[in-house]
């Protein structure tokens, strides 16, 4: 079984082929080195950092003490920031897809008047560079009396048209028998939502639900710009202000670098197979 | 034509925007019991503020003050910008740098400390008259100086024994001299001149000679740059003339050339002897300290750089005499500035530090801290700029960056610096 | 078909949610362009009440060197990072048509990069490039000498751009490879039968086959060009001599250090029209309406 496997393998390709297959995995591998450093790094005294190999020196775990305990001696609290963190990406992300759900069945299968028109609408949101409303958004946030809050971190963010508009998308494409099943059964419009639109579309929702996590864990600038207290920044602005001042402390930034990028690499590793089959989807 | 259809978008714009302006924010009503103090962001600073905090609550003398450092991440300054948009500033600040003071007084932010009851008695009894010549920002003063430590250079010793007879360099060719024989002999750099490629690190270098050399002449008056002049030349030839020997390194980034011998010489700070002290304990045994190097006397009194910040009243303060009468009582008690050398290291802002008994202990027992405390009264502080990290930006990327890295004349380094900070300042009037 | 819930019809309830929606944008996208037009055209330092004053903020930009500057450094890094993206992303998208297994592995490695942390890893970079790190120690170890990624302003520009590919180059491959997978076998057939040399069959047919898609990364590595603002930041802070300075950073200073938001709005205002002007230039030169006949 494993003989005829091989000899298929081997039989299958040419020389120039087995090369590029063989640089395909060295990149794959040597994309993954930056991870695999910051991850070593992380455990290692930071004088060791430098001169050993990559799996070489004494690992342990005390950058990470070095990180908890910097909470009370020099006013970074890391703990505190990974819940900031938390609180607000999750609030974020399940606002986002709940309402994107919604309103994304409304655009795709509910004929209501201009219709067509909150579609160009969409488009065009789309279309018009973000960076450029950073400023007024502050201002805005500033009448709102929300600076320093973690409102400021959340409500700007709580629908996105970008969701409804992917989402909308795929849901276009179900076959109208699902619904109408549903709706002889006289079901409400959240059970369809949530019954039917949502299992079926799992790919696409896991895409919507890990780019606007990503994207809002990892945000570094708004809050940059909107919290200026330290027990209220989520780990994104802590960790780069700390590197800021301490970058000398190279394995405790590491441990910190890697608190702030596990999370992400755990939803990626579990949606995996969702993740790469919605990509193909919303890459048509 | 466009203008007008623009002019009247702004007017109703602003009109639907302005009453959401007043109304927008949410400030708790001021705790008009306590006055609020934020101090430095650093173990030093805060166990200080401790035990004065404790004292003048304790002894009841006016309203209770309650402080916490300022809850900044890295970057003071934007902390307390941000905290004054929010509106959620403190009442007292201490941390602030002449040209922070500069900008917040131009923002209208700060309440002018000249006009309080007791200033003039707290300038005289601090011994701070000279001292405050250099915090006037049109006629008043905003913030008065907590402290003012001079940059002085520091030697090795044990390299001054063996290339320079024992004697600390004090003029350009001292330095050459110095250099041409220490690098011949061990490879290595005679003064550490470049002191780091952020804009604060021209405090330490370009600024700090040039202030030696031209006597603690501003190098920027009425609003333009005045250091492309004869002392400015001067710096720069050193510098130009100090890379092209190779006599000096364009960085040290692996470890404090001090320590390792890579350099004879480097620009420190007061507040170094502590750190030093704690973790080099070896070099700072035989380390000895002397003046900026400028081309003059060698018993000539050199001027230098301070690096001085101090403590501003905002004007949204409920507080304002009372929290002056604190600030007072704090900057005048002399135990307390002891105390404030002891704790951090740093020169309280006075000019009797050498004459008064209180600290003669002090400077007995700590050589080293004498010999900054005695450069304190010709220490002078940035310019009084609100765009001092514009106008250092300049000086980094078109004078010193160039010389460092040979891509400059000195003389076209110094006229293009002065030329670009000019148009610099001329736009953002 | 009509599906009543209460009174509520179903046409009502969609109008609704895409009401919330509107009312959503309203507030968070809508009026911070009313903000935009306004502040572009005041005087205001975040106190007080904003003064009309005309296009003196556009003079102020136009004459301000760092604005230019971080304009110019848009020109530079996008002249590095196009092509290393676009190559890069070409070269993996072929390379992974031509891999059996393992598609699915490699393109997660690839992937890993995109979806972690951009803060993260730009400290994690600017670790590996210090001349102590890893690459340098290698370098050393090989050639003898240390690359000054910090001090020098292309090699700045350089890390900053590897960096940027190393998050980007999966994605986009991955988007490039959709549209090779959509060619159908038979032009390539046709082809063989005709003998056309490889190169010839690239340039004919693959790449105009997948213009949408190479249009698309083209549009995306434009947008980052002007974009970014978390990895110079982090990792080189502007400099050196301000020579990786991007114009989201200099938008950043003179709005929140020099608080000047007028300016700021303005500059914001110029540097997105610009963006647009090129993407629409870029499109128009590059975008081909193909139909198989």
């Amino acid at each position: 079984m494993m003989a005829t496997t091989l000899r298929k393998l081997v039989g299958t390709k040419s020389a120039g082929s087995w090369l590029i297959t063989l640089t395909m995995y060295g990149l794959a591998l040597c994309w993954l080195y930056p991870i695999g450093w910051m991850v070593m790094a992380s455990l290692k005294p930071t004088p060791d950092i430098y001169t050993t190999g990559l799996f070489g020196g004494q690992l342990s775990l005390g950058n990470y003490d070095f990180l908890l305990s910097s909470a009370t001696r020099l006013h970074r609290p890391f703990l505190g920031a990974l819940g900031v963190s938390f609180g607000v990406t999750t609030a974020v992300t399940v606002s986002v897809l709940v309402t994107s759900a919604f309103i994304a069945y409304a655009l795709a299968r509910i004929a209501f008047p201009l219709r067509e028109r909150f579609r160009d609408f969409l488009l065009l949101q789309m279309v018009v560079p973000t960076m450029m409303l950073t400023l007024p958004m502050f201002v805005l946030i500033k009448q709102l009396g929300l600076i320093n809050s973690y409102g400021a971190l959340i409500f700007p963010s709580m629908m996105s048209g970008w969701g409804i508009f992917t989402l909308s998308q795929s849901f276009k494409g179900l076959p109208e028998d699902y619904i109408d099943a549903a709706k002889l059964d006289r079901a409400r419009l959240w059970h369809i939502v949530l019954n039917i639109m949502v299992p079926l579309n799992k790919s696409i929702i896991a895409i919507v639900a890990l780019f606007t996590f990503t994207g809002t864990w990892d945000n570094f600038m708004w809050p940059l710009i909107v919290i200026s207290d330290v027990d209220k920044m989520p780990l994104s602005v802590l960790l780069a202000t700390f590197s800021k001042h301490y970058g000398d402390y190279v394995g405790p930034v590491m441990a910190g670098a890697v608190l702030q990028t596990l999370p992400l690499v755990l939803l990626f590793v579990l949606f995996r197979r969702h993740f790469l089959q919605g990509m193909s989807l919303t890459l048509k | 034509m466009a203008l007008r259809a623009i002019r009247s978008l702004w007017l109703a714009g602003s009109i639907i925007l302005l009453t959401g302006c007043s109304g927008g924010h949410k400030r708790s009503p001021p705790d008009a019991q306590v006055i609020k103090l934020w101090v430095g962001p650093n173990e030093a600073e805060e166990s200080f503020w401790k035990v004065a905090v404790a004292q003048w609550n304790a002894s009841g003398q006016g309203l209770p003050v309650s402080f916490t450092t300022i809850p900044t991440s890295g970057n003071s300054e934007e902390t307390v910008l941000s905290a004054l948009v929010a509106q959620t500033e403190p009442d007292v600040s201490t941390n602030i740098f002449s040209g922070f003071a500069m900008q917040l007084a131009n923002l209208k932010q700060l309440e002018p400390l000249s006009s309080m009851p007791g200033y003039v008695d707290l300038v005289e009894r601090r011994h701070m008259t000279k001292l405050m010549l250099n915090w006037q920002m049109n006629g008043n003063v905003y913030a008065i100086p907590l402290y003012s430590n001079p940059a002085l250079i520091w030697w090795r010793a044990d390299v001054l024994a063996k290339y320079a007879n024992h004697q600390i360099p004090r003029t350009y060719e001292d330095v050459y001299q110095l250099s041409e024989r220490y690098a011949a002999a061990e490879h290595h750099y005679g003064f550490r001149v470049f002191a780091g490629r952020s804009w604060e690190d021209r405090w330490f270098d370009f600024i700090a000679f040039y202030y030696a050399a031209s006597n603690g002449r501003a190098y920027i008056e009425n609003g333009k740059a005045t250091y492309d002049n004869a002392a400015g030349l001067k710096v720069a030839v050193f510098m130009d003339r100090m890379y092209k020997q190779g006599w000096t390194a364009a960085d040290f980034d692996a470890g404090d050339p001090l320590v390792s011998g890579m350099t004879a010489g480097a620009v420190h700070g007061p507040w170094d002897l502590g750190t030093f002290q704690r973790l080099y304990p070896g070099t700072m045994k035989n380390i000895v300290i002397g003046p900026i190097i400028a081309d003059m006397g060698p018993e000539a009194h050199r001027a230098t750089f301070a690096d001085s910040k101090g403590i501003v009243i905002f004007r949204s303060s409920k507080v304002k005499q009372e929290a002056f009468a604190f600030i007072s009582w704090v900057l005048g008690n002399e135990q307390l500035n002891l105390l404030w050398l002891q704790k951090t290291g740093m020169m309280p802002a006075r000019d009797d530090l050498l004459r008064n008994p209180v600290f003669t202990d002090f400077f007995d027992t700590h050589p080293e801290a004498r010999v900054y405390a005695t450069y304190v009264d010709v220490a002078t502080p940035p310019a009084l700029n609100e765009n001092t990290i514009d106008i250092q930006k300049v000086m980094t990327q078109e004078l010193v960056g160039p010389l460092v890295y040979r891509t400059k004349a000195p003389q076209a380094a110094l006229d293009d610096a002065a030329a670009q900070t000019d148009k610099i300042l001329r736009i953002h009037q | 078909m009509r599906e009543s819930i209460g009174r509520i019809s179903e046409v009502q309830i969609g109008a609704l949610l895409a009401l919330s929606y509107l009312l959503f944008s309203a507030v968070f996208w809508a009026y911070p362009f009313i903000w935009l037009t306004i502040l572009s055209f005041s005087d205001w330092r975040f106190f007080g009440a904003p003064s009309f004053s005309g296009l003196h903020n556009l003079l102020v930009v136009l004459r301000d060197p760092d604005f230019w500057g971080g304009l110019w450094n848009v020109i530079r890094f996008f002249s590095i990072y196009f092509p290393i993206a676009f190559a890069g992303s070409l070269g993996f998208a072929f390379g992974l048509k031509h891999i059996g297994h393992g598609k699915a592995f490699i393109a997660l490695c690839f992937l890993l990069a995109n979806i972690s942390s951009g803060v993260a890893f730009s400290l994690v970079f600017t670790k590996l490039f210090s001349s102590t790190g890893p690459i340098n120690n290698f370098v050393f170890s090989c050639f003898g000498f240390r690359i000054p990624w910090m001090s020098d302003p292309t090699l700045a520009m350089l890390a900053i751009a590897l960096v940027v590919a190393w998050k980007f180059i999966g994605y986009y491959g991955l988007i490039i490879y959709s549209g090779l997978q959509t060619i159908p076998r038979d032009l390539y057939d046709a082809a063989l039968l005709d003998n056309t040399p490889p190169f010839k069959r690239l340039l004919r047919i693959t790449l105009p086959m997948i213009n949408a898609q190479l249009i698309m990364v083209m549009v995306f590595t434009i947008l980052v060009s002007f974009g970014i603002f978390t990895e110079p930041y982090l990792i080189t802070g502007g400099g050196p001599l301000g020579r990786t300075n991007t114009p989201l950073m200099v938008i950043y200073e003179t709005a929140f250090r020099r608080l000047q938001p007028g300016h700021a709005a303005m500059m914001s205002v110029i540097v997105a029209t610009a963006s647009y002007v090129l993407i629409r230039i870029a499109r128009k030169l590059m975008e081909r309406d193909v139909k198989l006949a």
